[in-house]
């Protein structure tokens, strides 16, 4: 909400934006980082539905607060686990924001999206291939008002009070009952069919048992 | 079956969706239907609202000592406020007319269309009808109160009874003409016959005034006179107030010498003449009288009206009963010279009232604007037949196209939402039940957000009010208007006198073009966000409104007539 009501936590200069970028790049290179071999055509479907999330956000924008990075974080981390959740949280975030706008909110948005992203991997969503959609529904509601509550700490900085800052909060609430709105929408609609597209990435188990095979073969 | 029912009742749920504004609380006058409301705070509505140009202005009055300013407001037909013009410095009661005079010429030059206010602080104010910006402006002197009473256009002339006489003014530049001491008056507005003018005082003395100021009077022993004297037949009606009861008589203008016509109760109102006949008011009964050489009694009937009272539907007079419980009386005149009620007319807001009712035809709309004390002003109106009604219709439809589309597809989606549940397909009607919602909030979200934060401002009222964030140094022309302060590093730049903007973000724009400010905006899904001004960024702009700092987009901050908006680098 910062955004739209000029009040927000500091512009980042040249240096501040530098330091912020390398710390979530760092943090994304660190979840990627495995001594298992990825397929190419895996590595381009992971970048792929990067680049399309990050899009959409971006195609969205002149929407009121529907994020659809919110649900794919959800899914992106029941489906592929935390690790790669995270670095899908902050990879979009850094896209979406290069175009949207950066600045130290990006940091906020990352931590809400990566959050998010390893809530989804820890409430067993997905189970056998199929959605659990009911607990889908649920989270998509509290993630939503989880995402916006984090976000706005964003604006606190020392001119800000206690009861400014609850204010704040008080006047995001249709915000945050439209982001639901959102999030239960990009769930039932398009919920089955993203967990079907991300099936095709390799979980880090069968990452695991290929390495092991491989290793049988070759002794 | 319960399905069925189920189905049915968010199928009738939705269909109320459009039209919950107009299934408030509906009132009707003479099959006038209550189109618009406003509410004015703790004022009076004292004189009638004025129906120009397809404007409807109305002026308000101080109740107490304490509660709001007296103001000037402008409406469009369909309630949206164009403009007002506050007077912080009021004296109760501003109840003189307003006044519509329509462009011209004279000895001192052209004016343009003006609206023409004489104040109980003394100010008379020519005012422009499109914006309420001044032409000029004049000061009359106040001994206790200032103007009260009805001003006379008198060709290039504007006559103004002030508290100690008469006024002369020229209307194209507020020049005085003459400006001559009489007796003390109150309500006492001015009439013209011939090439004199008629005015009478506390004291009961009435004043004739010749065209150069010349001054005759005569005491006419009837009590206070607080109207304009009516002509009637080249004679002067003069209806006076003694301590409990008045005084009908008629007045010779040439040596003002007068016969009695009748007695009446106490407190009389403004006589009027109706249908070739002389209506006459007051605390006690509204009397008939019919006058050629002389005037007789035709009729009376009792009601209480002590202000003014007009003639509406073209048929019949409405007088505002002056009463704890209000209401309006609505009479007519039968052939036989019977003074017929017709109704006692009710609204939520009755209370004393002394202001008339306007009525107009604008084009083919019907239009009644009333108000009283409760400082609520009520417009009723209608469409005179069917064929402009079908046109009207025509025109909306055309006008909504996009949403009688967009309805369309929420009835379809409503319908295969309830298909699917009837199916016992409950997650395919959820996909469409929650688009339905999706689609219905982002179309009401401007609504909803401006609603909220209005409702959050008003238990956080932090606001000032704009006399305290007034710098002297602003134009006096500015005051009640919306101002817009950028505040930069090293220099401030303000821009004000602006009207009708309904946003922060409106009034942005508008000052920003008149200062030459460069604006840079963005959309952000929570609203337009201000990147920089004059491409100064800074680490951002905060606004605040009426002193405090707003918390949603500047496209979603409300703002009132006369609110401040400022924005600061950070």
């Amino acid at each position: 909400m910062f955004q739209a009501s000029g009040i927000h936590g500091p512009v980042l200069g040249p240096m501040g934006s530098l330091v912020l970028d390398v710390v979530l790049l760092g943090i994304v290179f660190w979840t990627l980082m495995s001594s298992t071999k990825r397929r190419a055509s895996d590595i381009i479907l992971f970048a792929s539905i990067i680049a399309g999330i990050s899009l959409l956000r971006v195609v969205m924008t002149p929407l009121p607060n529907i994020q659809p990075v919110t649900v794919a974080a959800l899914l992106v981390g029941a489906q592929l686990g935390a690790k790669r959740g995270v670095s899908f949280a902050i990879l979009v975030t850094m896209i979406s924001n290069f175009i949207i706008g950066n600045g130290i909110w990006t940091l906020y948005q990352a931590i809400g999206w990566s959050i998010i992203a390893i809530i989804g991997a820890n409430t067993k969503l997905i189970v056998s291939n199929s959605i659990n959609f009911s607990r889908l529904f649920m989270l998509s509601i509290f993630s939503a008002f989880l995402f916006d509550i984090i976000v706005s700490f964003s604006i606190i900085d020392g001119s800000i009070s206690l009861n400014q800052f609850m204010i704040y909060l008080a006047n995001g609430i249709p915000y945050d009952f439209m982001h639901a709105l959102g999030n239960l929408t990009f769930a039932a609609w398009f919920g089955t069919w993203f967990a079907r597209v991300l099936q095709h990435q390799p979980t880090l188990e069968e990452i695991e048992v290929l390495v092991v095979e491989g290793y049988v073969i070759e002794s | 079956m319960r399905y069925g029912a189920i189905l049915l009742s968010i199928f009738i749920l939705l269909s109320g969706l459009s039209n919950v504004s107009a299934q408030d609380e509906i009132e009707t006058i003479q099959g006038l239907e209550l189109d618009w409301e406003y509410d004015f705070g703790d004022t009076f509505i004292s004189t009638k609202p004025l129906i120009a140009n397809e404007t409807i202005f109305v002026r308000t009055s101080t109740s107490t000592p304490n509660s709001g300013p007296a103001g000037i407001y402008a409406f469009d037909l369909d309630g949206e406020l164009l403009w007002s013009k506050l007077n912080y410095n009021p004296i109760s009661n501003d109840m003189s007319p307003i006044t519509y005079v329509e462009q011209g010429q004279g000895d001192c030059g052209v004016w343009p269309d003006m609206l023409v206010i004489g104040w109980a602080n003394g100010t008379i104010e020519a005012l422009h009808p499109d914006s309420g910006a001044k032409f000029w402006q004049q000061n009359t002197e106040v001994l206790t109160w200032g103007i009260t009473g009805s001003l006379l256009i008198d060709s290039d002339n504007l006559l103004v009874p002030t508290r100690t006489g008469l006024a002369n003014y020229c209307l194209s530049n507020g020049d005085i003409n003459f400006d001559i001491d009489i007796g003390l008056g109150w309500r006492n507005g001015v009439s013209k016959l011939d090439d004199n003018y008629f005015l009478g005082d506390e004291m009961g003395t009435l004043w004739k005034v010749s065209k150069n100021g010349n001054t005759t009077s005569k005491n006419l022993d009837i009590g206070k006179i607080r109207h304009a004297p009516l002509v009637v037949n080249g004679k002067l009606l003069v209806h006076g107030q003694g301590l409990i009861d008045s005084t009908i008589v008629l007045v010779n203008p040439d040596d003002l010498s007068l016969e009695v016509v009748s007695n009446a109760g106490p407190s009389p109102g403004i006589p009027l003449i109706f249908n070739d006949s002389i209506i006459t008011i007051d605390s006690n009964s509204v009397k008939r009288f019919e006058c050629s050489a002389t005037c007789n009694f035709i009729d009376q009937y009792p009601f209480s009206s002590n202000g003014e009272s007009s003639v509406v539907f073209d048929e019949m007079l409405m007088l505002p009963r002056n009463k704890v419980d209000g209401g309006w009386g609505l009479f007519s005149l039968n052939n036989s010279s019977q003074i017929i009620f017709n109704e006692l007319i009710s609204t939520k807001y009755d209370w004393y009232g002394t202001a008339a009712p306007e009525y107009q035809l604008v084009g083919k709309r019907q239009i009644l604007a009333i108000g009283n004390d409760n400082g609520n002003l009520q417009v009723f109106s209608s469409l005179v037949d069917e064929a402009v009604s079908q046109q009207f219709e025509e025109e909306t439809i055309e006008t909504n196209y996009t949403s009688q589309i967009m309805t369309f597809f929420l009835f379809l989606f409503v319908a295969i939402s309830g298909i699917q549940f009837l199916k016992e397909n409950y997650k395919s009607s959820f996909q469409y039940l929650i688009i339905i919602l999706v689609v219905i909030f982002t179309f009401a979200f401007n609504d909803i957000v401006a609603a909220w934060s209005s409702y959050i401002s008003d238990i956080n009222d932090e606001s000032k009010s704009a006399e305290e964030l007034w710098d002297d140094e602003w134009p006096e022309e500015w005051r009640g208007t919306q101002v817009a302060i950028f505040e930069f590093e090293n220099q401030t730049l303000v821009s004000g006198g602006h009207i009708n903007n309904e946003n922060a973000l409106e009034l942005t724009y508008q000052s920003s073009e008149n200062l030459k400010i460069s604006v840079q905006d963005s959309d952000t899904s929570i609203g337009k966000y201000i990147e920089s001004f004059n491409d100064i960024r800074g680490e951002g702009w905060i606004f605040f409104i009426d002193g405090s700092e707003a918390m949603v987009s500047a496209q979603y901050a409300e703002i009132n007539s006369d609110s401040i908006v400022h924005w600061k680098i950070i």
